[in-house]
């Protein structure tokens, strides 16, 4: 006679699978919540980063009251190195939030913390941009891009994204590229009003203030150009 | 930003799968870890009389070594038997098998062409001995290999036994795959010998009780796979088919795509299709960790075989699409790309459920590859595994795949009821 089904080594053997499972489950939530504190951290860098750039506005800005010409010109060159220097490691954060959020498995509500804290650091940045633009004379040209992850809403911000990428690698520190997901709460919001954007006008790209539609990297850099870039791709 | 639903089904599928895979892949190492082998070898004082019959269909070239590689058989003169079948052979095989009969004592029978089914009932008929074999006449049958089977018959239930196949000729990239391939088969089987599992007997020199195999009415066409629907007969009357480890054959496999194609077509389908006739056998607890367990496996891996690269060339045939696009979009300017590429990465960047769960298949993989060779006393060492890597790499990635296109083709064929059929490159 045949023997009968062992049900218990079928159990052990599930169980097994299951341990072996769900430890991959365990090990990559590990080093989810390492990632969320590393964010964390870099954002918190960021932070500190920020009020040192306010600082250095400010002591140019006293320098200028008081007249320091000479003076005003070195603080300029030291706060343009600071900003680039800190907007790259800003860069480096959003890669890493992008690239961890599409992997994320838990953790979610951290994650949407994060984006808003990211986004209201960009405005930051935008901000002391044109600050910084006011108080040195020196242009810094930004592009804000105003776009939905849902593709119902925005269908070819994808593509936008693409392109806006593409002008950034060309430019490097030519050009700032702060993007914005117009469904954030918050600070954003306020943005999204100051720029007349709305749901159906997505996706919105401002170069240095002219509002743009759906536009080619090469559009942008034409628009850049215009605009009085000192590049090669304006030759 | 949310994945898409495409690619959250597709990923659902692969852990499904991974998952599967998992559980059988573990089943059979807490097998053959907890369950030391349960049979012990006969001890036979007077070998009993085997015929072996070898059904011929144009083998003119094969014929002539075969038959003396029988005749080198380390087995009594006197208890064996050959018997060569002509099944209508178009060309000179049946002249040359004659001109053998000089100097190798053998029975040669010819008939009109039926079907090897028809060639290995008419050779039955022949049979006087309690055992005979069958084999394919482009097989070469090792020296002590008739012995070693003998000594698998230890108790009456035993029905059939089958000798481990070794691929004869590795020339090409894709023999040296099946090569492989058939050595993880070896082990696979010995596993599944240990539960009574074993669902087919091969052509070259599986070996069977007569009277048992005439009880149950010899061979019948089975969709062109005859040596995998007698095997099937014998499960159903609760007969036992083991298999002889120390037994080698060396059979020819296919050294093209297109041979390789049409052999494992005809030998899926009738597969798919004598499953389907035996479909009895399906969680039907009589039938033990046969029907409840093995039979259900052999039934769903082309489907998850097929489903598993389906998904995954998906998802990369998509991955390709977009990058293509954005080269595009961007008047592929590589230059741009090459010159902001950076390979900075931190350990954190990687997708550790993805990196851990393929770890462990892959690993699972290479401790089964590695008792394998261990079980038929090939070196496996790291020396060797290196210089095979690029066998390795076309076993997992490419050799797949064509397994995958044949399912595709099989269930093709089963859906638009094309009949299986042979051919010399079969």
């Amino acid at each position: 006679m045949r023997e009968k089904i062992n049900s218990l080594r079928h159990l052990g053997v599930l169980f097994l699978t299951v341990i072996v499972f769900f430890l991959g489950v365990f090990i990559s939530g590990n080093v989810e919540d390492l990632r969320v504190e590393s964010l964390y951290n870099q954002l918190q860098e960021q932070d500190l980063e920020y009020q040192n750039i306010v600082t250095e506005s400010s002591y140019i800005e006293f320098l200028l009251s008081q007249k320091e010409k000479n003076s005003t010109q070195y603080s300029c060159e030291q706060l343009e190195k600071t900003y680039f220097t800190s907007i790259d490691n800003l860069d480096e954060a959003r890669k890493d939030l992008e690239s961890y959020i599409s992997t994320a498995s838990k953790n979610e509500e951290e994650f949407s913390r994060l984006e808003s804290h990211y986004a209201n650091t960009q405005i930051n940045y935008l901000m002391l941009a044109q600050r910084f633009s006011q108080i040195c004379k020196e242009k810094i040209n930004t592009v804000v891009y105003f776009y939905s992850d849902d593709d119902d809403i925005c269908p070819s911000c994808e593509d936008q994204g693409v392109y806006l990428t593409h002008v950034k690698q060309k430019l490097q520190d030519k050009v700032l590229v702060f993007s914005f997901d117009v469904n954030k709460e918050g600070p954003v919001q306020l943005l999204k009003t100051n720029y007349n954007v709305s749901v159906t006008s997505l996706p919105r790209v401002v170069v240095n203030g002219e509002k743009m539609g759906f536009s080619t990297s090469d559009e942008v850099l034409n628009l850049l150009c215009e605009q009085g870039l000192n590049d090669s791709v304006c030759r | 930003m949310a994945t898409p639903l495409d690619e959250q089904i597709a990923k659902f599928i692969i852990w499904i799968l991974y998952f599967v895979g998992l559980y059988f892949s573990l089943y059979w190492l807490v097998v053959l870890i907890f369950r030391p082998h349960p049979f012990p070898k006969k001890k036979i004082k007077e070998w009993p009389g085997v015929s072996i019959i070898m059904p011929m269909w144009n083998e003119q070239d094969n014929i002539g070594p075969t038959l003396e590689s029988l005749n080198k058989l380390d087995y009594p003169k006197d208890k064996l038997n050959l018997i060569v079948v002509d099944d209508g052979s178009t060309d000179n095989s049946y002249e040359v098998a004659k001109s053998y009969q000089k100097t190798i004592d053998f029975k040669l029978i010819k008939q009109k062409n039926g079907g090897k089914y028809t060639a290995l009932n008419n050779g039955l008929k022949n049979v006087k001995t309690p055992f005979f074999a069958c084999l394919d006449v482009d097989g070469f049958v090792d020296k002590k290999a008739m012995k070693h089977i003998m000594q698998e018959f230890s108790e009456e239930r035993v029905a059939a036994v089958m000798p481990v196949m070794k691929v004869a000729e590795t020339n090409t990239l894709l023999q040296k795959v099946q090569w492989l391939e058939y050595v993880m088969n070896i082990f696979l089987k010995y596993i599944m010998g240990k539960l009574d599992c074993i669902h087919v007997t091969p052509g070259p020199l599986s070996t069977y009780r007569t009277q048992v195999v005439k009880d149950l009415g010899g061979f019948s066409e089975a969709h062109k796979t005859e040596d995998l629907e007698i095997a099937l007969r014998l499960q159903n009357n609760h007969y036992k088919i083991r298999q002889s480890i120390n037994s080698v054959i060396y059979t020819k496999c296919p050294s093209t795509v297109k041979g390789f194609v049409g052999q494992r077509t005809r030998w899926y389908q009738g597969t798919l299709l004598n499953i389907l006739d035996y479909r009895h056998f399906l969680f039907n607890k009589h039938y033990g960790e046969f029907g409840y367990f093995y039979i259900p496996l052999v039934a769903i891996t082309g489907f998850l075989s097929f489903l598993g690269v389906f998904v995954l060339t998906y998802l990369v045939l998509k991955e390709l699409y977009h990058a293509i696009k954005r080269m595009f979009m961007t008047n592929f300017d590589f230059a741009t790309y090459f010159a902001n590429f950076s390979l900075n990465m931190s350990f954190l960047d990687f997708n550790y459920q993805t990196l851990f769960t393929s770890a462990v298949l892959f690993g699972l993989i290479f401790v089964y590859i590695w008792l394998s060779f261990n079980a038929i006393g090939e070196n496996m060492n790291i020396k060797r595994t290196l210089k095979n890597s690029v066998m390795f790499l076309y076993f997992f990635f490419i050799f797949k795949f064509i397994v995958a296109y044949v399912w595709l083709k099989v269930f093709y064929r089963v859906m638009f009821k094309r009949a299986n059929k042979w051919d010399k490159a079969q």
